[in-house]
């Protein structure tokens, strides 16, 4: 796992998502652009290649590790640790399932609390402008710096941990659903005003389904967040969880063993990640054929 | 359905503050729309038509005049019209048939007859096999069909069209005027349309109101002879093509006007009252009648 990167704040996603960290319309919109057309071949092209390109990757790695006979403590192979996933998997359970929920707690908190200001902001302009900034700088405090001081004051319990999750992903789901909310078709907005729509009706009735596609965007960047936001709760303060063993096995030199954890937090945030983009897909179906 | 209402523009005047002072778009502009008439508005582009219908629908309070529906001053306040924009603007999360009731949902008003109605009304413009679908699945001229049912089941009975045909290419928009002159000629509403179309607004209106260029006064208005249930073949008559060469002529002067570097020549420094004469090589030979003129 990229412990640098997240030492800074602005973790990177182990998901695929789009190159910008922050959901703006246009990286949504430009990312929905570049959806094949058709599918069939292309679409085939589009899995195997990257597919393709991670075997290679597995096989150089292997190679290295074996011709240049680099200790197992250091560097593991892809066989060793792939070995090591299937002996260690059956005690694995708890701890997976530890992670998982605090994962979809926090992530659910932080995504209903990012929504939450979203629609409030959007509605009382003074307070945006107030507030946005300092939206902004809490993006700029180094989570695992935080961490610790979160534990002094809530303890070890699942509040600290919960919180982190909430500081990392409410963000993105936050300016996502402004964003979309703020992006809405004027002509469709002086249609519903000439119309007589109250400013309530605007907001339900094109605002909100207007900045679906945005908000997804967000959510998917929240969620992979959230796995990672987990995983540091786990470091500061656990005695179960992913992160927990992994440390633990950090400790204990088993590098091997620590590349089974980054693989374990890889599969969760992928899975989150393919689970909102099919509700996305379901939920924005009039967005998916280009119109 | 209730009686038709009459709505009266009286000296209305519009300015936007900018830069180098206020910038009038609309002075004082006065006009009737009569129950049940079609009336159009020409102008030049950027003449403050659109200005004009935000007037009529409330999104623009004018500095000066008022804006009266019956006998209700409705000035700066929103929802007594219905309204068919230059885009369809159709909501693409609707399917057609919740697009067509929108309008009576926003007011509240949708009942449980609506949907038959509504069906009734789809599969009176031939669309009844679309209503489940979503909007992007309908061409141009469907869309702009949907966009116009859902102005006349609106539960406000007097339309504003504001240039509906403009983004449509020229075969589609003379069907959609086809189209809509015999819709019109059976409901019968008191409708305001704007447009740059001069034959459109010839061939569907009962009376045309001319705008001048920047900032926009009325220079002329029209009554169009012509009898209904009008026939299309009208276009290609002498009269109909004497009105459209005068009124082009007018147009072009005035958008001339608009065309000089700055407005210190009034726009329109032409009698309200009289066409001017028309210019001797404008209009054209009967032949090129149905080329659609446009002014821009």
């Amino acid at each position: 796992m990229t412990g640098s990167n997240l030492a800074q704040g602005a973790p990177a996603p182990a998901a695929p998502t789009p190159p910008s960290p922050r959901p703006t319309s246009g990286s949504s919109r430009a990312s929905r652009g570049s959806r094949p057309a058709r599918p069939g071949g292309r679409r085939l092209r589009a899995v195997l290649a990257p597919a393709l390109a991670v075997v290679v990757l597995l096989a150089v790695w292997e190679v290295a590790v074996r011709v240049f006979a680099i200790e197992a403590w250091m560097l593991p192979g892809p066989v060793a640790i792939a070995q090591e996933w299937v002996d260690q998997s059956a005690g694995l359970w708890d701890d997976i399932l530890t992670t998982t929920s605090l994962t979809l707690i926090g992530f659910a908190a932080g995504s209903l609390l990012g929504l939450a200001i979203a629609g409030l902001l959007h509605h009382v302009e003074p307070l945006k402008q107030a507030l946005y900034p300092l939206l902004i700088i809490s993006q700029n405090v180094p989570t695992i710096a935080l961490a610790p001081l979160l534990v002094i004051w809530f303890g070890f319990g699942l509040t600290p941990k919960l919180v982190v999750i909430v500081l990392v992903t409410f963000f993105p789901v936050a300016v996502a659903a402004m964003d979309g909310l703020r992006g809405a078709d004027p002509m469709m907005r002086d249609y519903l005003r000439m119309s007589g729509a109250t400013r309530s009706q605007v907001f339900w009735k094109l605002e909100v389904p207007w900045s679906l596609p945005s908000v997804f965007s967000g959510l998917k960047i929240a969620a992979t967040y959230a796995v990672m936001g987990a995983v540091i709760g786990e470091w500061v303060g656990s005695d179960k969880g992913i992160g927990h063993y992994m440390l633990l096995q950090k400790s204990a030199f088993r590098a091997d063993r620590v590349f089974v954890s980054i693989c374990i937090i890889v599969v969760l945030s992928l899975t989150l990640f393919a689970v909102i983009a099919l509700v996305e897909r379901r939920v924005t179906r009039w967005r998916i054929r280009d119109r | 359905m209730t009686v038709d209402p009459r709505l009266t523009l009286t000296d209305v005047s519009v300015s936007y503050p900018s830069p180098t002072g206020p910038l009038s778009v609309l002075d004082g502009v006065s006009l009737t729309v009569e129950p049940g008439e079609f009336v159009s508005i020409i102008g030049p582009s950027g003449a403050g038509k659109s200005t004009l219908l935000h007037v009529v629908g409330g999104l623009v309070v004018p500095q000066t005049g008022r804006v009266v529906l019956d006998d209700t001053d409705i000035t700066g306040t929103a929802g007594h019209i219905s309204h068919m924009p230059q885009q369809p603007a159709l909501f693409p999360w609707r399917t057609v048939l919740d697009n067509v009731l929108l309008a009576q949902e926003i007011a509240g008003e949708r009942g449980p007859d609506s949907t038959d109605q509504a069906r009734a009304w789809l599969a009176r413009i031939g669309l009844e096999a679309f209503a489940d679908s979503l909007p992007h699945t309908l061409s141009g001229g469907m869309q702009q069909r949907v966009a116009f049912l859902r102005a006349l089941l609106s539960p406000r009975p007097f339309m504003c069209l504001d240039e509906p045909f403009s983004a449509l290419d020229a075969l589609t928009r003379s069907d959609m005027q086809r189209w809509l002159l015999h819709l019109w000629e059976e409901t019968r509403r008191s409708v305001l349309f704007i447009t740059h179309n001069i034959e459109e607004a010839l061939l569907l209106s009962d009376t045309v109101y001319v705008l001048s260029a920047r900032p926009a006064r009325v220079i002329e208005k029209v009554v169009v002879p012509f009898d209904r249930p009008r026939e299309e073949s009208v276009v290609d008559s002498a009269e109909f093509v004497r009105l459209r060469r005068d009124l082009t002529s007018l147009l072009r002067d005035a958008g001339a006007a608009a065309g000089t570097p700055r407005p210190v020549l009034p726009a329109a420094a032409l009698p309200p009252t009289a066409l001017p004469p028309a210019a001797p090589l404008a209009g054209g030979t009967p032949s090129s009648v149905s080329t659609p003129l446009e002014i821009s």
